[in-house]
């Protein structure tokens, strides 16, 4: 039988260098800031590729944007990588500077999501219709996906208008998963704070949630 | 100690240290006002939970995720980089050159003096102005001889560029109508090489041009001689044969360039294929044997042109690259073979195998 390259590998006993050597976010970018090394780099976007879109896309609620501001945050870290400290996580510096993204591309569109008491917000009934869209496989009563459209979409709007302090450890511990302590270092703030923040988050949403029932009842 | 809203919230969602997350642990199961105040706060959380469900159906979660994003991204860098460069990494690419600026910010501009009037007078050269005019001559061809020289190998350099552009191009061509993958380098038969891809792309009418395969400096330096690229059914009768034209052939018909050798993926051996990774080496100058590190003697040995899977053709001084500047002409275990893994690329000269076979062997 033929012998292929692996079976050389494990004739001599070697590992592979990727599974002993395993190559750290941080050892990336000091490499990329020490060499210039275009690899490094690009290993870090791809690593972060699918999760820091997805936190985006949701952060921003706008796929277009989403992307801008995964550009817009390579070309900060390329830009600013001289000014990262190597004792704080590359993970946290990255969330760090792509929340800062989000938070701009939210501001710029802020005009167009704004919400009057007196009147339905823009493009409410796209966003009714895309959510009964979602719930066909699981309601079948279209009165019933109606219902369940509308409290969700109440949800959504009451998430979106947090003060953006509020919105954002939102996203971060609920949304992606973060502890208190890696979102209190992505946000520069004392772990106190992001709890408090949090707890107070959630107050805000159930009340706007109690007013959404009260006025559906 | 029971554990306050604000620790049952960070326990609901995970995001308590591990004592922290002990401790409340418990907590839940000694005190029932601690789970009764639990299941309160699920509750108040709910309509969220049930808005990150639905909206999992939906794009909403990334499901929707825009292909070659990192790609793009890594583009976007090098090319606003350009204007303003941080580390070397992008900035050297710099290709825009800024006038210098003023302290007002306006460009500088060199004001000449008026020529004086006597000079502009005189109707007729007189024999000074032929010593002068011969010395600053001499001194201009003294000074921009190796300028043109270096011009004329910038010149050479980016005709080579070009020409592992348009292959590449090719190549794309190619994998979009095979399923994403580029030529692959058969286990068997006249094509279990890396120079398979040029005859393959010349019967496929990817490309027409044999001089595309060849790069100019190393044909002015004697290396290589434009040859017609072997049609597959030459290729067939040669290897049934089995007589030496195959070895001549083999090593002939992939040009100047050497060729991707594929990677090994949980033992499985995988052809080459367009991920559109920036940094997977897709083809090069091939490999010299007698060169410190295989580097490639088409360019005098001043380095090489190398192109990558999302089409970019970059010049390198040396073949090692990348974190740990590995070379590209040797797989992670320093042999001519397939990569190691996914992110090994290995490129080989026209007549080496990504198998092990005859033409296998160990630097």
């Amino acid at each position: 039988m033929e012998a292929t390259v692996v079976d050389l590998f494990y004739q001599q006993g070697r590992q592979l260098r990727s599974k002993e050597m395993p190559v750290t976010d941080e050892q990336l970018l000091l490499a990329y800031r020490q060499t210039g090394d275009r690899e490094s780099f690009a290993q870090l976007v791809y690593r972060y590729e699918r999760e820091l879109y997805s936190y985006l896309r949701r952060y921003i609620g706008d796929r277009e944007l989403a992307q801008d501001a995964f550009q817009g945050t390579f070309l900060q870290v390329h830009l600013k990588c001289e000014t990262f400290d190597p004792t704080r996580r590359f993970k946290a510096w990255l969330y760090a500077i792509a929340t800062r993204q989000a938070v701009d591309a939210r501001r710029r569109q802020k005009p167009h999501r704004t919400v009057s008491l007196d009147s339905p917000p823009v493009g409410m009934d796209e966003q009714i219709a895309e959510i009964m869209g979602l719930l066909e496989s699981t309601e079948p009563s279209p009165g019933a996906r109606l219902d369940e459209a509308e409290r969700l979409v109440a949800v959504r709007q009451s998430l979106e208008q947090l003060p953006e302090n509020l919105y954002s450890i939102i996203q971060l511990v609920y949304f992606q998963g973060m502890s208190y302590k890696d979102a209190a270092s992505v946000l520069e703030v004392p772990v106190g704070t992001v709890k408090s923040r949090l707890s107070l988050a959630v107050s805000k949403l159930a009340e706007a949630w109690a007013r959404v029932d009260e006025s559906g009842s | 100690m029971k554990p306050t809203a604000e620790d049952l919230l960070g326990y609901l969602l995970g995001a308590l240290e591990a004592d922290e997350h002990r401790r409340v642990d418990r907590a839940v199961s000694e005190y029932p006002e601690v789970q009764y105040e639990l299941a309160r706060l699920r509750e108040r959380l709910a309509p969220l939970a049930r808005l990150e469900e639905v909206e999992s159906l939906s794009g909403a979660s990334g499901a929707d995720f825009p292909a070659g994003l990192a790609r793009r991204a890594c583009e976007f860098v090098a090319r606003e980089s350009r204007h303003v460069p941080s580390v070397a990494g992008f900035g050297e690419v710099s290709t825009v050159v800024e006038p210098p600026r003023g302290l007002g910010g306006e460009a500088r501009v060199a004001v000449m003096s008026p020529v004086s009037g006597e000079f502009s007078d005189r109707r007729s050269w007189q024999f000074q102005d032929f010593i002068v005019v011969s010395a600053v001559v001499m001194l201009a061809a003294g000074i921009l001889s190796p300028a043109i020289l270096a011009s004329c190998n910038q010149m050479r350099l980016a005709a080579c560029q070009d020409n592992l552009r348009r292959v590449g191009m090719a190549l794309f061509n190619y994998a979009e109508a095979h399923d994403n993958r580029f030529v692959p380098i058969a286990r068997t038969g006249p094509l279990n090489v890396a120079g398979a891809y040029a005859p393959v792309l010349k019967a496929g009418g990817f490309i027409e041009e044999d001089r595309v395969f060849y790069c100019g400096s190393a044909v002015q330096n004697g290396l290589y001689k434009v040859q017609e690229t072997p049609s597959l059914a030459v290729l067939e009768e040669a290897f049934r044969e089995n007589n030496q034209q195959l070895a001549e052939l083999q090593s002939q018909m992939g040009g100047s360039y050497g060729y991707s050798l594929g990677h090994y993926e949980q033992d499985q051996y995988v052809g080459p294929m367009n991920l559109g990774r920036s940094f997977r080496v897709m083809m090069a100058d091939a490999p010299s044997p007698s060169l410190a590190n295989r580097n490639s003697a088409n360019h005098d040995g001043q380095g090489l042109n190398i192109l990558f899977e999302d089409g970019s053709v970059r010049h390198s001084a040396s073949a090692s690259i990348g974190f740990g500047k590995e070379s590209i002409f040797l797989n992670r275990n320093g042999l001519v073979a397939a990569g190691a893994d996914v992110h090994d690329s290995v490129i080989g000269a026209s007549n080496v195998s990504a198998w092990l076979s005859p033409h296998f062997y160990q630097n």
